[in-house]
């Protein structure tokens, strides 16, 4: 385990997408700064630096779908499995080697994130207001979910071993389950009552507004399901961490051991049995 | 005899299609195994099953002794091999490959690289990616990344395809050297029969998934130098003439008969008429490995 986790943290190293995704996060913090420091500028804005470290949860997914489908895709391309399991590597170390590297890989990517926008953003927006243990405890939430992500991605591309198909399917499932995410809260925050205007009067035009029972508010029973499916869906989990809207914020952290646990653990199985060509 | 790699009744099913058929092969120590055989034979298939790759539907193979039903994985760290394609990542360096490779194999160091590179003849690629090899060079390449390991047992499986005539002289000059020099045992598949006969001390031929005949070079070469080919009636009789004065010979179908060796024609004609043994035709022929290998596979067929 410890030969494939050298060898593979010496390919990172000399690969270009992973300098594309180190450059893509210390962009993006920038960019999120300065954006921030011109609103101030121009509208008054009040900014608090945690929203910031917190944004880049939401669209971590695709960056960690393009991210190991390419690092990883080439290992099936360029023969590298098959040259690892010849040359009498275990399957499953092949698997969890894999599994850390991206892990570590897009842990650090969104640290790194993390940094530069501490490093710039505080200095510009002042200190972080929120109490730091939630804040902790947030990001924690978002790491796990972040190990997650890549349990889901790495066990595509074991499992599909055609880096391009591979590809298209991590970047289509990282967006599917952000639409699923964002279709699930618009059920969730559908208001119980909604409000439509009536003419009373036609000759004055007088108009009163009525309150009417929402068709589209879910049942309990309905709601039960989307918060569940919300939090077991990584994107979901992501979006209510960054709205801070998580009412139970310790649930997500069990659900996402449990994608670990489930994709690894199937991933292993399968990996195991696959013929390779 | 402890073989390098001896494989036993080894069977390989996608579905209903069988690739390999009751395959036994045996490579001693030292040899240069050619594995002969079309497209589609099995070669690859069984490459693939030694390598890990896949398993067997049946059978079993043993690498050193050890059954693939036992430790295996282990043994395998005394293998290099190139499957079908080399294993190298285009973006990097032939150094860095080599980096990458010694650090799998677990090398203390990375002293022998440049060894290595200068074995295969790629010493002066510097920051050249691997991406902009010529075939040749990547095939040199994918066998410096099989040998990092300093393995006993090489596994090539068709080093030679889509070679120019200089790559070709290069491999073969390569595998030769690191047999001869180094003592790896090397197992080579291919349908250049003309290149293998260069090179290979034993052979392997594959043939719907079965190995049909397996023979040293030295062997073969006394078979290649002549052959009668008799066209006869009555089989059995001359079988049985053979068989009593020691005459290599070989049942091709139900009415083809190869004899092996050198004989005067006429002498042999009357030796025969004396027994009463006629043949209907009686080709002379001088035999090449293509055409040892077809009227193998079409003797087979007719079995």
């Amino acid at each position: 385990m410890i030969k494939l986790l050298n060898a593979g943290f010496t390919r990172l190293r000399k690969n270009k997408v992973f300098w594309l995704l180190t450059l893509f996060s210390i962009g993006l913090a920038l960019f999120m700064t300065y954006m921030g420091y011109n609103n101030i500028k121009r509208y008054g804005d009040t900014i608090e630096v945690e929203q910031y470290m917190l944004n880049y949860s939401t669209m971590v997914g695709v960056v960690i779908a393009i991210f190991t489908s390419l690092f990883l895709g080439i290992e099936y391309s360029d023969g590298a499995i098959r040259n690892k399991i010849s040359i009498g590597h275990k399957r499953t170390n092949i698997y969890l080697s894999n599994l850390i590297i991206t892990t570590i890989t897009s842990l650090f990517s969104y640290i790194l994130f993390l940094i530069v926008i501490a490093s710039v953003g505080i200095p510009l927006f002042g200190m972080i207001t929120m109490p730091i243990s939630k804040l902790i405890m947030l990001i924690g939430c978002i790491f796990i979910t972040i190990i997650a992500y890549s349990s889901i991605f790495t066990f595509l591309v074991m499992i599909i071993s055609n880096k391009t198909i591979t590809a298209i399917i991590s970047i289509m499932l990282s967006f599917g389950l952000m639409f699923a995410a964002l279709s699930c809260l618009n059920v969730l925050q559908a208001p119980r009552f909604i409000e439509s205007a009536s003419i009373t009067n036609g000759e004055t035009g007088d108009i009163e507004m009525v309150k009417e029972p929402n068709p589209k508010y879910p049942s309990e029973t309905k709601k039960k399901i989307y918060k569940t499916l919300l939090d077991i869906n990584p994107a979901g989990q992501m979006f209510q961490i960054a709205g801070r809207t998580a009412p139970n914020l310790k649930i997500l952290p069990i659900y996402s051991f449990g994608i670990i646990v489930v994709f690894t653990g199937v991933g292993l199985i399968l990996f195991k049995k696959k013929e390779l060509k | 005899m402890e073989y390098v790699l001896e494989t036993n009744n080894l069977e390989k099913k996608y579905k209903d299609l069988k690739v390999l058929n009751h395959t036994n092969i045996h490579i001693e120590a030292g040899a240069i195994y050619g594995l002969i055989g079309k497209n589609g034979a099995g070669k690859t298939t069984l490459i693939r099953i030694i390598c890990g790759l896949q398993k067997p539907t049946n059978g079993s193979y043993t690498i050193y002794g050890v059954n693939n039903n036992s430790n295996i994985t282990n043994i395998r760290k005394r293998i290099g091999a190139i499957i079908e394609t080399p294993s190298i990542y285009g973006e990097m360096t032939a150094r860095d490959n080599l980096i990458e490779q010694y650090q799998l194999v677990g090398m203390p160091n990375f002293d022998g690289i440049d060894d290595l590179l200068k074995l295969v003849g790629l010493s002066n690629t510097g920051n050249k990616k691997a991406k902009n090899f010529s075939l040749g060079m990547k095939q040199r390449l994918g066998i410096a990344i099989a040998l990092a390991g300093s393995p006993d047992f090489l596994i090539l499986d068709e080093p030679i395809n889509g070679l120019d005539p200089q790559g070709i002289i290069e491999i073969r000059e390569l595998i030769l050297k690191l047999n001869k020099e180094k003592r790896i045992t090397i197992l080579i598949s291919s349908h250049y029969l003309d290149e293998l006969s260069k090179i290979a001390t034993h052979y392997g031929f594959l043939d719907n998934g079965s190995i049909i005949k397996e023979i040293s070079s030295k062997e073969l070469m006394k078979r290649m130098e002549h052959k009668l080919i008799l066209k006869v009636n009555n089989p059995k009789e001359f079988v049985k003439y053979f068989e009593e004065h020691n005459i290599t010979y070989e049942v091709m179908d139900s009415k083809t008969i190869n004899i092996y060796g050198k004989y005067n024609l006429s002498k042999f004609i009357n030796e025969l008429s004396k027994k009463n043994l006629i043949a209907d035709e009686i080709h002379e022929q001088e035999e090449s490995l293509e055409n040892y290998y077809m009227n193998l596979i079409g003797g087979s067929k007719n079995d």
